[in-house]
């Protein structure tokens, strides 16, 4: 930084009110200005409903937002922008078996994958184990059965070709837990402590079945 | 009675007005477009990597037998967003990785600002369809990518600054100016800073809205969580063995640490949305987003390119004249040097065009040494010396003389100082001065006209009285 602060020096920073040769110089014609305002109240209107009609949130909120659903899906917005809320919990984690009828051993395949560089990869894949744990959940809801999880039947899909001469693909879903910081503190008080194995056994739930998809089904 | 009424209509009136002047203020004012240039450079980068990154694996992302089934993914389109569109579901295995580079260099050109209006609008298609193509592969980073890349695309103005567009245009004017030299040798190209305008305003604009309300929603929800009051929210976060890179368990031990980690973001989050916009206040607002950020990145590297999304976004929020003053010291540091060139080589013209046509503000000022007296440059040249080489004469009186001196220039202007850094290497600079001196000695010059025959067929575009002097 070489001098000053950030807009200390701005001759013309975002928000103040120009000279008026510029002005003149830039201006827009009252009909360019009043159509592109009409577009900014729209396009402003929609971004507010889509962030505010998450859940929970009113029927106000997730009526007017639905208004701007079809906007919101031909712009890519709508976001709730929730992150971390409403705090941070469990990571899902997927585990694939892919069984061989011809002798092969099984192969096990981890979203995400730990060592998987770069590590937006990696992220990638949590957010693959993200999306199939929340389907997972949606087709028990909905349906009583887990593994009509269309994401569940896509991903055992993409992994019967990635393994030609599979037999059968099994999914299943674990959550990799926080520990608790109070019995964090105290194995690492305990003497002789050498540090917490944040991914031993006692971190994870119990390994939980999504279904089993025979590869010759793709 | 009489003033029941006319009171309210009165305050309605004034109301309306005062909403449509800051309205207009707000929206319609001219704004500096540096800033919106590196939020496209950054988000140019930072789009260049995902789908390079996507590009590791692309038929397992956008192939037809990817994670994401097409015919899920077309289902799950018709049944929750039927609008929703994505180019990547038309395209056959066999031309994925043609397609995918030809979105690479779409990507590339939007990044340097070549044709930035089309490529930025295509970016923002490539943004789209890729997040659309593979929607179980998404994260917080496409979110804010994919907005950031909506309005630089929407407002056309992402290349009024740092972009090869500009340079060209510049570069094309300089060519003219410096062929129309004036009569004391000096002359001044199309200047450095970009002028304001109001589609870089709309993009910043919009960007700083977007983003407030992103911070301001992402503060507010956390408010339903315990953790968060409790304060030990971001223990989650920096204890999840899944997202971590270092060991911060040790944490547990300063649960103040902790809580003072959490209700700090928390507080930014939920202050954000106001105290940005007081000017005082902005520089810490921005210190401190970085240093969440970063945080962020340190204890979930997988969240680096989130929060460097983010970062990018709160360009929004910096004014361009004090980025460019990281570069070029401000007004008071300008100009930097004079550049004494020869004025009746062509190739020393279009060399200044393209220096003068890189200079982000006024760092450098060209002076024709065949117009005017070098001594009053500076008295230790000569005329001799100045046109066997290049000299530049910086402000504190020292003086660099052919290759050294093209170094220096291209140090000084960030679109050649990768080049000038490879130069300055020491074998590289021995060659460069070998090579720099040998081209000097060999150099065209114009053909000078002095009789009736060449005034017929004159050697040269440029030949005006002054150059009777050389």
């Amino acid at each position: 930084m070489k001098r000053g602060n950030v807009g200390k020096r701005d001759p013309q920073p975002v928000g103040s009110v120009q000279s008026p040769k510029t002005e003149s110089k830039g201006n827009w014609p009252p009909w360019a200005r009043g159509l592109v305002s009409l577009a900014l109240v729209y396009h402003i209107a929609a971004i507010v409903a889509g962030a505010l009609a998450a859940p929970p949130s009113s029927t106000l909120e997730q009526t007017i937002a639905r208004l701007f659903a079809t906007y919101h899906q031909w712009i890519d917005q709508g976001y709730s922008y929730r992150y971390y809320s409403p705090e941070p919990g469990p990571t899902p984690i997927t585990t694939a078996r892919i069984r061989f009828p011809d002798g092969r051993p099984e192969k096990t395949v981890r979203l995400p994958e730990r060592g998987v560089w770069p590590k937006l990869r990696y992220q990638r894949q949590l957010a693959l184990a993200n999306h199939l744990a929340d389907d997972f959940r949606i087709a028990q809801t909905m349906t009583g059965q887990g593994n009509q999880s269309r994401w569940a039947r896509s991903y055992a899909r993409h992994l019967a070709k990635a393994y030609p001469g599979c037999a059968e693909v099994s999914l299943f879903l674990q959550s990799h837990l926080i520990p608790d910081p109070e019995q964090i503190r105290h194995e690492l008080a305990a003497p002789g402590s050498t540090g917490v194995d944040l991914d031993a056994d006692v971190f994870f739930t119990a390994p939980e079945r999504i279904g089993d998809y025979p590869c010759d089904a793709f | 009675m009489r003033r029941l009424l006319t009171g309210p209509i009165q305050y309605a009136r004034e109301l309306a007005t005062a909403l449509t002047q800051a309205w207009n203020r707000f929206f319609f004012t001219p704004a500096d477009p540096t800033s919106l240039g590196l939020i496209r450079v950054i988000v140019g980068l930072l789009l260049l990597w995902s789908l390079g990154v996507y590009g590791m694996d692309l038929h397992a992302y956008l192939g037809s037998s990817g994670w994401a089934d097409p015919e899920v993914v077309r289902l799950f389109h018709r049944e929750q967003s039927p609008a929703a569109w994505s180019f990547w579901l038309l395209v056959p295995d066999d031309l994925l990785r043609p397609v995918w580079l030809g979105c690479m260099l779409i990507l590339l050109l939007f990044t340097l600002g070549l044709f930035s209006r089309v490529t930025a609008v295509l970016a923002w298609v490539i943004v789209v369809s890729t997040a659309r193509r593979a929607p179980v592969s998404l994260f917080g980073f496409d979110q804010a990518i994919s907005t950031w890349a909506l309005y630089l695309a929407m407002t056309g103005a992402s290349g009024q600054a740092l972009s090869l567009d500009r340079f060209w245009e510049r570069y094309r004017q300089a060519r003219a100016l410096v062929a129309r030299r004036r009569s004391d040798g000096r002359w001044m190209g199309m200047p450095g800073v970009p002028s304001p305008t109001i589609s870089a305003n709309l993009a910043l604009r919009l960007i700083q809205l977007h983003l407030v309300l992103i911070y301001g929603i992402a503060g507010l929800a956390k408010l339903q969580g315990q953790a968060w009051w409790s304060g030990m929210a971001i223990w989650g976060v920096l204890a999840s063995a899944e997202f971590r890179e270092f060991d911060l368990t040790w944490l547990a031990a300063y649960p103040w640490l902790l809580n003072l980690m959490t209700h700090g973001s928390l507080a930014l989050e939920i202050s954000y949305p106001v105290l940005i916009w007081v000017r005082v206040l902005r520089p810490l607002m921005l210190t401190a987003v970085v240093l969440l950020h970063a945080g962020i990145a340190l204890t979930a590297p997988g969240l680096t390119e989130f929060g460097l999304a983010m970062l990018a976004g709160n360009l929004a929020f910096v004014s361009g004249a004090w980025l460019r003053s990281l570069v070029t010291g401000g007004a008071s540091a300008q100009p930097a040097g004079k550049v004494l060139y020869d004025g009746a080589c062509p190739r020393c013209r279009a060399s200044m065009a393209l220096l003068t046509a890189g200079d982000p503000d006024h760092l450098i000022e060209p002076v024709d040494l065949t117009a005017v007296d070098v001594t009053t440059i500076h008295p230790s040249l000569t005329k001799e010396a100045c046109l066997r080489a290049m000299h530049v004469v910086r402000a504190d009186g020292r003086i660099a003389a052919g290759y050294r001196a093209v170094v220096l220039l291209g140090r000084w202007i960030p679109l050649f100082s990768p080049a000038a850094l490879v130069g300055s290497l020491p074998i590289l600079s021995q060659v460069g001065d070998r090579v720099y001196n040998k081209i000097a000695a060999s150099r065209p010059r114009d053909f000078l006209c002095n009789d009736d025959v060449c005034g017929i067929h004159p050697g040269a575009p440029v030949a005006d009285t002054e150059r009777a002097h050389t």
